[in-house]
């Protein structure tokens, strides 16, 4: 009985990142599409006279911010559906998880850059670089993994 | 890069005087026959005691008789 709970909430915690993880790539692109609506109608808020130079380099470092980052979801998606699949310790999902790392890097320096012309960007900037920093850990333990998966598939 | 391990697994030459076929051996000794090849070919990187000591009362022969230690050239 504990045998199928475990199981069932191990199934579910398998699927619901995969489906977040679409739902966060579709809500990107939608973002896309309407950001610089969406920075007009922010800058409106937050009661600053839109100044055009402003608001031209805040949508070009969000674009610049935002590309990687859907680069990242897409190898997250991957990532995930591999390990769906069953192939968990592979050379392939580290790959994956580098680059996801590197994307996050990437983010961190444009919203760095960005923090010259608008500085709530730092935050950004400081999120990103921590979580690059997080996934090159996770990145070198999956290594360690494959190396002792290999190790263990090997041992007759 | 592959490793090639000092240790080599010598068994086609206890089944032959056993007058045994790998897959007897692997079906015996309760590995699959992929594993049991893995030993053959010189690319397991360890092997288990309990899978030793299967090997060796299948076969009727000490861990010596199948394991020998190739100097590295």
């Amino acid at each position: 009985m504990g045998g199928v709970y475990i199981m069932r909430n191990y199934l579910k915690s398998t699927k619901l990142p995969v489906i977040l993880s679409r739902v966060v790539i579709f809500l990107i692109v939608l973002l896309l599409l309407f950001l610089p609506r969406i920075i007009l109608w922010y800058l409106g808020l937050r009661g600053f006279a839109v100044i055009q130079d402003l608001y031209l380099h805040i949508v070009i470092f969000c674009y610049l911010c935002i590309l990687p980052i859907l680069l990242a979801l897409l190898c997250l998606d991957r990532l995930l559906w591999q390990i769906n699949k069953g192939d968990v310790f592979v050379e392939g999902n580290i790959t994956m998880i580098c680059v996801i790392s590197w994307c996050c890097f990437v983010t961190s320096l444009f919203a760095a850059v960005a923090t010259f012309f608008y500085p709530p960007f730092i935050f950004v900037a400081i999120v990103m670089f921590f979580g690059g920093v997080i996934l090159r850990v996770v990145r070198d333990v999956f290594a360690k993994a494959v190396f002792l998966q290999g190790e263990n598939d090997f041992t007759i | 890069m592959e490793i090639t391990m000092p240790i080599v697994v010598n068994l086609d030459v206890m089944l032959a005087m056993r007058k045994m076929s790998s897959g007897e051996l692997a079906e015996r000794i309760g590995i699959t026959q992929a594993n049991l090849s893995i030993l053959k070919t010189g690319k397991a990187k360890a092997v288990r005691f309990s899978t030793l000591t299967q090997i060796c009362k299948t076969l009727e022969c000490q861990p010596g008789d199948i394991l020998e230690y190739r100097q590295e050239e």
